[in-house]
């Protein structure tokens, strides 16, 4: 299919279809719709896999007009107000239409931030959400007249059911309307397709007591939900609620120093808070604010999920240091420089943590046996989480293990905090060492060609006994193992095939070298 | 069926004439070759060559605990005189890999008794075998005299059973050594000779060899992917680290093991000392069926004269009597009379079960065999060339091949199995290799490539195609030609072709022995239950000199006994004399079925229901039995190539005069009118035209079977037409009799072969024309076969004024059943002339609808027989039970109609239904009128339906529905294209019924379309078939515009326009979400 597409158009771009990327950006979506009113629900299909969506609460949907599709990977033009068959979104415009200057427009409103944002969607006002639903089956004019007209002022389902008509004036102009507006799944769809039923209307026309054995009980509720005759309330979406510790105070702080007791407090805080939800931060911002002056914001990323009071103020004693020392430099220039200016000093007003990414916190047991191997675990933790928020996350990376007998493609880069890694999950416990036959060198180079003389001196097979330097230093090599032969990975267009040695000077100082077998030429891998 | 030339994928290079001279000896003993399934990389003919052109001393295969590439690594090795050690490779549960080669016969068998072993109990491909079984099997009893002695066995790694093993094989046993670069050899060598002198174990030198070239690395790590199911990309240390594990030069490997010249030593002390060779197998055929005191000749003669006697009604024709005492000089001066007697035993098992059979080819020229009842040639009407079936020359075994109803074969071959023994009797293995589309597939898998792309490119490769993709059809697939990636999908995929991929079962070859069949080829598990495989193919057994009797299935004998029985319900027992009533005993003398034929009114018929067959029919007019022969005979690659068509045409029309250049060849072409068509008249031109005699014959058949391998036809050449000048032939006949003898190259006919199938084509014609309803029925109870779905088969039947009723569970059956006709149906003349008004009506069966279980249904009838008809949908559920679902099927099929109920009504009413039957009185559906508030289902949609879930609509043909659409369009029914004159541009479309492309029509497409009126012959060339690619490949619906082609009664449009039209059904189908 997708074959004969591109076959058909060169120039088709294909993006893989991301379930779990699509909710969240309908989640995202239907946030950003809280400005209208608070309540919002998402009606979505179900998705297959135990994803979690809690998971991902602490993405936000921040639109971009210039890069609309880059947030929203859905499935062509369903997104919007009625996705599918099944994704919707409903907003309950009760009492606060009134906001935005009425119904009207508020819904002109919503369609063209929409339109802004580049996402298709059909849009219908209904007195009730099945209403609305089937509403959006309409064509664009009889929307626009319905648009007019179909607001009232009092919101539906919030009236007893006994208290409405058996059939809202509005219900019964939906009857040529395909049964798909009624929100039902495909084997009901299917059936009633078998049996000829493809409107409303028709459905209707059949006798009710009949429906619940052959259609089951769905139909029949769908139809009472569209007529109003059953409340369906609204399950608005949970806001996003963003873990977000400030603390404020009127007089300005110089030192860092003296803001201990404000951390411990905001810190404080934070963990209960976190306590709370269950999780570990691996990602948050700290910002200090300052009079007349840029706030100061420090990244804070953490190798191991964090949720106690130490590892965060750990981390925030490493990045603020560096400030420390800076600032004292920069008062001293000032003084020398501005003598007697009555600029304040730029001290810190405020201080306030945000979290930026959490994972859910899993019991593990730590310490049982081996504890000494434990703390260098955390001793390697430590050491990574104080490079990377010195020097920045993506300056400081790790090699990761990938399977392959050539030494340079037997690893690849990931950046030193990260919390995926390619290969790790399919390659077996043995296979973590580049070379699993082979002592991996404790330097890995790009190769340096050097000349060698080999014993015996005409065979192919021969040892390395002396090796010269491109700087013509000259090293006798009294000790070699190989040859360990590895082709090129061909489908890479490697076709050289190399002799790995190891080899020892009389200094101990040990070498990874190897010659390629066409050329004959050696080369220096690693020491 | 005459092999086809082209099956073989893989055609190997000719040999080096002699092993090259070395003076370092060097013996490899441990080779791999593709028959170690997706693990070796080259042919054993790869591997054979190879070492003779290196020198080697003796070159030893060891596969992957299985012998099955071991006679074409024996072929291969004899064509070069490349000394052979047989073995293999054995993994054992709990100690490493073993090498293993036996000396000698005796050993050999233990061995294949091994083998078996560790795969009867696991399934197909699985092996499983621990090391005490291994030296229990080694050691065992069974073979007299032998104990250790017998064996080599090497063990592949140094490992701590080494004792045990020293133990049980003393001298025996060695330690495999190989230097492969992965660590360094000096140091390896010298530790591993110090642990086998701790052991006092021999060190043996091998390169462990996967390939015969270093060239092979990349296909060889492909493979290991396809095998392990990744990526290329993610082979990681799965692939070898380098490519070192190809054959290399004596001088390399002296070279490698210079400190250790010993070990190479003793590769060639056991070469040396295997003196096995696969000649040194004997076959011999059961003996049992010969009772005590008889020799099995005249137990054999017995037989033959009392089949003579009642064949020709106790009075034999000194013709067959002269015929039959000929053979019997041969077939006992070559000890076949076990075999003409196992035969003869399985046909009696078939008649005693009453399954019909018959054989077919090359047997069929034997008057023994048509005395025994296996074969229906009678010997007085055609002439027989028994040479063509045994010839003393070549001491080969002969070919029988038997056809039984196809459905009912199994139990043909569980007899074999129960009578012989498992140990006994086992079905021939068919090799399973690398075609065009799989290879494509798996390595463009293998190399990364998308689902979907492989897809794309694998679905342009259609099962003709030998060879891989070109860069047009590249192109096409979405992917360029010129990608690095995609070059080396295609060059690796050519690579790939023809190597096995796994071991299938022959179509229906047993072999059967009289001593333990599992000591001469290890057998193993089929995939299918109850089948055991021999791991040999039919070239393999024919080289060993094995026979295996074919027991083909043969949908026609199928749908000739189901006719039987639906015309005389009566014979269905068992009691009665199954010989009498056989239907295959009629008289090919009726001139109205011949009439039937000459009018190509043959859909359905045997053999002659193809469309290349139906243009020939008008044309030939057969009128006698001799005349389907020829018929059966002549469309058929050999003689079109041959140009023997048009000739044999022009003569039998007296358009041409007939005329022959001598007395002698007037008799041997006399009846073919002077065109030889069938191979036993080429073999009988060169005989009589060019003095050969008739062993030599049967060589140049042989040689004109092969010529695409090597040469030998040319040595004919000048033989034949040396021979002919000398009798005094023209120089341009002798020119063009040798063309004709190579036309049948491509794919001759033996006129045996053809008579046979005749005789099916006659009886099936006749049922055709005086039982047209139960042909009917029959033919779509026995689908799937043949060329025509049963719409067409319906349709057909309903042309020749058959009623055709729909599907229903009051009247239906499981199988399609006659019934009949209400008196005031309009049948046609020629019925009613047969039948008076009684004619017989079909009444579809249950299985054709979709996704219906036989079992569920047969329940069902079973009920209704017994209890009567049922009165409603609940009644229905209340006595069978049956499921909702099965319930719902057969409301959506309009299975209720003699309930009144409509598709709708019935599923609004099967909708009520719980998924368990209620209490009566709990129903909903009774006095329910509900239904009627339906709207009724539009007429389309009701015919759609049908063909969503029957395949064939009663009510209306689809193109029918949008044919005012078409009118608009100027598209014409196929029925007018009758009116149209030769030349005149034509517009018509349909649905597709079938596409061909014959091999001799150099890629000529046949699409036959059908709509409501008839059915268009399209002929599509090459460029128009690929100019509309998708449409012509694709298409359901296809519109045709073209040009008209008129002869004699033959219409065809040559296409220059395909369009595809999909959208006009899916606008009906708009209705229907079914039809797909």
């Amino acid at each position: 299919m997708l074959a004969q597409a591109r076959a058909n158009c060169p120039l088709l771009r294909v993006v893989e279809h991301e379930p779990l990327a699509d909710r969240q950006a309908l989640l995202a979506v239907a946030r950003w719709c809280f400005r209208f009113t608070p309540i919002v629900q998402l009606d979505l299909p179900d998705l297959p896999d135990d994803a979690n969506l809690a998971h991902h609460n602490s993405l936000h949907f921040e639109p971009k007009a210039a890069h609309p599709r880059k947030q929203l990977r859905t499935r062509s033009k369903l997104l919007g107000f009625e996705l599918a068959h099944h994704t919707c979104l409903y907003l309950d415009l009760t009492g606060s239409a009134h906001l935005f200057g009425g119904a009207d427009p508020t819904i002109r409103l919503i369609q063209s931030a929409f339109r802004r944002f580049c996402i298709t969607c059909r849009i219908a006002p209904g007195l009730t959400p099945g209403h609305a639903h089937a509403l959006t089956f309409q064509t664009h004019s009889q929307i626009s007249s319905a648009l007019s007209s179909a607001l009232s002022p009092i919101p539906p389902h919030s009236i007893p059911s006994h208290r409405r008509s058996a059939q809202t004036p509005a219900a019964t102009s939906l009857n040529h309307l395909p049964v798909a507006a009624l929100r039902l799944n495909d084997l009901l769809l299917s059936t009633l397709h078998h049996l000829g039923v493809h409107t409303i209307g028709l459905l209707r026309a059949l006798p009710r007591d009949k429906l619940p054995a052959r259609l089951g009980t769905l139909a029949l509720k769908r139809l009472d939900q569209l007529d109003g005759k059953l409340a369906e309330p609204l399950t608005p979406v949970e806001p996003f609620a963003p873990i977000l510790i400030k603390r404020h105070w009127d007089f300005s702080v110089d030192s860092i120093d003296t803001l201990r007791p404000v951390f411990d407090d905001i810190l404080a805080r934070l963990t209960r808070e976190l306590h709370r939800r269950g999780r570990g931060v691996t990602h948050a911002l700290l910002t200090l604010s300052r009079h007349y002056e840029e706030p100061l914001i420090r990244d804070l990323r953490f190798a191991r999920p964090a949720s106690n009071v130490k590892d965060f103020l750990r981390l925030i004693q490493l990045s603020t240091d560096h400030f420390t020392q800076e600032t004292a430099k920069k008062k001293g220039r000032r003084t020398v420089k501005t003598n007697g200016d009555v600029i304040a000093p730029a001290g810190f007003t405020a201080a306030e943590i945000r979290v930026v990414t959490s994972v859910p916190l899993v019991q593990q047991q730590t310490q049982f046996i081996d504890t000494q191997d434990e703390d260098l675990r955390t001793a390697a933790v430590h050491l990574t989480e104080s490079l990377v928020s010195r020097l920045g996350n993506p300056s400081v990376a790790r090699a990761d293990p990938v399977e392959s007998f050539l030494p340079e493609r037997a690893w690849h880069e990931l950046p030193a905090i990260s919390h995926q890694s390619r290969a790790h999950h399919n390659l077996p416990e043995h296979a973590t060492s580049p070379l699993p036959w082979l002592d991996a060198p404790l330097r890995l180079h790009a190769p340096i060609e050097v000349r060698a003389v080999v014993s015996p001196s005409e065979d192919r097979d021969g040892k390395p006994i002396q090796i010269t330097w491109p700087s013509g230093r000259v090293t006798p090599i009294p000790h070699a193992v190989g040859p360990i032969r590895v082709s090129g990975e061909w489908w890479r267009d490697h076709t050289k095939t190399r002799d790995y040695f190891h080899i020892h000077d009389n200094q101990g100082q040990y070498y990874f070298l190897f010659r390629v077998l066409d050329s004959s030429r050696w080369f220096l891998q690693g020491q | 069926m005459p092999e086809h030339p082209h099956d073989k994928l893989y055609v190997p290079p000719p040999p080096p004439i002699s092993v090259s001279p070395c003076d370092l000896a060097y013996a490899e003993l441990q080779v791999t070759t593709n028959f170690s399934f997706l693990q070796g990389a080259s042919h054993p003919e790869e591997l054979a060559h190879t070492a003779a052109r290196l020198g080697y001393r003796a070159i030893g295969v060891t596969d992957h605990n299985t012998l099955a590439g071991a006679v074409r690594m024996h072929e291969a090795a004899e064509s070069c005189g490349m000394p052979l050690v047989i073995g293999t490779r054995i993994s054992l549960t709990d100690a490493p890999d073993l090498l293993v080669w036996p000396e000698d016969r005796a050993a050999y068998a233990r061995l294949c008794r091994l083998l078996t072993l560790g795969k009867s109990r696991v399934a197909k491909g699985e092996f499983q075998l621990s090391l005490a079984e291994f030296l229990d099997g080694v050691q065992g009893p069974g073979v007299q005299g032998f104990g250790t002695q017998g064996f080599f066995v090497a063990l592949t790694r140094p490992h701590d059973t080494i004792a045990d093993l020293y133990d049980a094989l003393k001298d025996r046993l060695s330690l495999v050594l190989s230097v492969h670069y992965t660590t360094d050899h000096s140091i390896d060598l010298e530790q591993i000779s110090r642990y086998a002198a701790r052991f006092s174990v021999p060190l043996l030198a091998t390169n462990d060899v996967h390939y015969h070239d270093q060239i092979r690395r990349p296909l060889q790590d492909v493979l290991t992917c396809i095998r392990s199911g990744c990526t290329i990309h993610a082979g990681g240390h799965n692939l070898f680290p380098n490519g070192e594990r190809y054959l290399k030069s004596p001088a390399q490997m002296h070279h490698l093991f210079a400190s250790l010249p010993q070990a190479l030593r003793r590769g060639i002390d056991i070469a040396r000392a295997c003196t096995f060779k696969m000649t040194d197998l004997r076959y011999d055929y059961p003996h049992e069926l010969v009772p005590a005191g008889l020799s099995p000749i005249q137990h054999l003669r017995n037989l033959t004269i009392a089949g003579a006697l009642s064949r020709f009604d106790s009075h034999i024709p000194d013709s067959v009597r002269l015929l039959i005492e000929h053979e019997f000089k041969l077939i006992e001066q070559l000890h076949f009379e076990y075999y003409f007697l196992t035969v003869h035993d399985i046909v009696v098992f078939a008649r005693s079960r009453d399954i019909l059979c018959q054989g077919r080819g090359s047997a069929a020229n034997s008057a023994v065999c048509y005395c025994l009842g296996i074969t229906n040639v009678d010997p007085t009407q055609i002439d027989l060339l028994f040479e063509r079936f045994i010839s003393a020359a070549r001491n080969e075994p002969p070919d029988i091949d038997v056809d039984f109803e196809h459905e009912r074969r199994e139990e043909v071959l569980q007899y074999i199995y129960a009578k012989y023994g498992r140990q006994r009797s086992a079905m021939c293995a068919e090799v399973i290799s690398y075609r065009g589309r799989s290879a494509v597939r798996e390595v463009g898998k293998a190399l990364g490539l998308s689902l979907d792309q492989v897809d794309q490119m694998a679905r342009r490769l259609d099962w003709w195609h030998r060879g891989v993709l070109t860069s047009e059809q590249v192109q096409q697939a979405g992917l360029d030609p010129h990608d690095p990636t995609v070059k080396k999908v295609l060059d690796l995929a050519q690579q790939i072709l023809g190597f096995p991929r796994h071991l299938g079962q022959h179509v229906g070859g047993m072999v059967m022995t009289h001593t333990a069949l599992c000591e001469l080829v290890p057998i193993a598990n089929a995939a299918m239950e109850n089948r055991t495989v021999i791991e040999w193919d039919k070239d393999d057994i024919d080289t060993i000199g094995m026979i295996k009797v074919d027991c083909l299935g043969l949908g026609m004998l199928s749908v000739i006994s189901r006719a039987n029985h639906l015309i005389n319900p009566s014979i269905t027992g068992r009691d009665t004399a199954p010989q009498k009533a056989s239907p295959l005993a009629l008289s090919p003398t009726d001139a109205s079925v011949y009439d039937m034929i000459c009018d190509a009114d043959t859909i359905g018929v045997f053999q002659i229901e193809s469309r290349a067959q139906m243009s020939m029919l008008p044309r030939l007019k057969p009128r006698c039995f001799y005349d389907l022969v020829i018929e059966v005979a002549i469309v058929r690659p050999g003689p079109i190539q041959g140009d023997m068509v048009h000739p044999y045409l022009r003569r039998r029309c007296g358009e041409e005069s007939v005329s022959f250049p001598s007395e002698a060849l007037a008799r041997v072409l006399g009846k073919t009118l002077g065109v030889p068509l069938f191979q036993e008249q080429a073999m009988k031109v060169a005989m009589v035209g060019a003095n050969f005699s008739a062993e030599e014959a049967d060589q140049l058949r042989r040689a004109m079977a092969q010529w695409r391998k090597n040469d030998k036809i040319q040595v004919f050449k000048q033989r034949i037409i040396e021979g002919m000048l000398g009798n005094g032939y023209t120089q341009e006949f002798a020119d063009q009799c040798f063309r004709q003898i190579k036309g049948f190259c491509e794919y001759g006919f033996p006129e045996s072969h053809a008579a046979s199938f005749a005789h099916l084509v006659y009886v099936s014609a006749w049922l055709k024309r005086y039982h047209p309803a139960a042909f009917c029925a029959a033919l779509i109870n026995s689908q799937p076969m043949g060329f025509y779905a049963p719409a067409q088969l319906v349709r057909d039947a309903i042309d020749h004024g058959v009623q055709v009723r729909a599907a229903d569970i009051n009247h239906s059956d499981w199988d399609c059943t006659l019934e009949t006709p209400t008196p005031d149906a309009p049948l046609s003349p020629r019925l009613r002339a047969d039948f008076g008004s009684r004619g017989p009506a079909v009444r579809m069966g249950l299985c054709m609808l979709k996704g219906m279980k036989q079992t569920v249904i047969e329940a069902m009838i079973d009920s209704r027989n017994r209890q009567g008809n049922f009165a409603s949908i609940d009644d229905l559920q209340q006595r069978t039970r049956i499921g909702r679902t099965t319930i719902r099927q057969l409301a959506e099929a309009d299975a209720f109609g003699s309930l009144g109920l409509s598709r709708r009504k019935a599923l609004w009413n099967a909708l009520a239904l719980e998924d368990e039957a209620r209490p009566l009185a709990e129903s909903a559906t009774l006095f329910d009128d509900s239904a009627t508030l339906l709207p009724a289902m539009p007429h389309g949609q009701e015919v759609l339906t049908d063909y969503a879930t029957i395949g064939l609509s009663l009510k209306d043909h689809p193109i029918a529905l949008v044919r005012s659409e078409l009118k608009k369009a100027r598209v014409m029914t196929c029925a007018a294209l009758n009116q149209m004159s030769h030349g005149s541009r034509v517009r018509v479309a349909g649905l597709v019924l079938i596409r061909q492309r014959p091999g001799t029509a150099s890629g000529i497409v046949f699409i036959t379309l059908e709509d409501e009126t008839g059915i268009a012959n399209l002929i599509v060339r090459p460029n128009i078939f690929e100019q509309y690619n998708d449409a012509a490949r694709f298409a359901a619906v296809l519109e045709c515009e073209g040009t008209l082609e008129r002869k004699d009664k033959v219409i065809h449009v040559m296409a220059w326009k395909l369009t595809d039209l999909g959208h006009l059904t899916s606008s009906l189908a708009f209705q229907s979400r079914d039809f797909h």
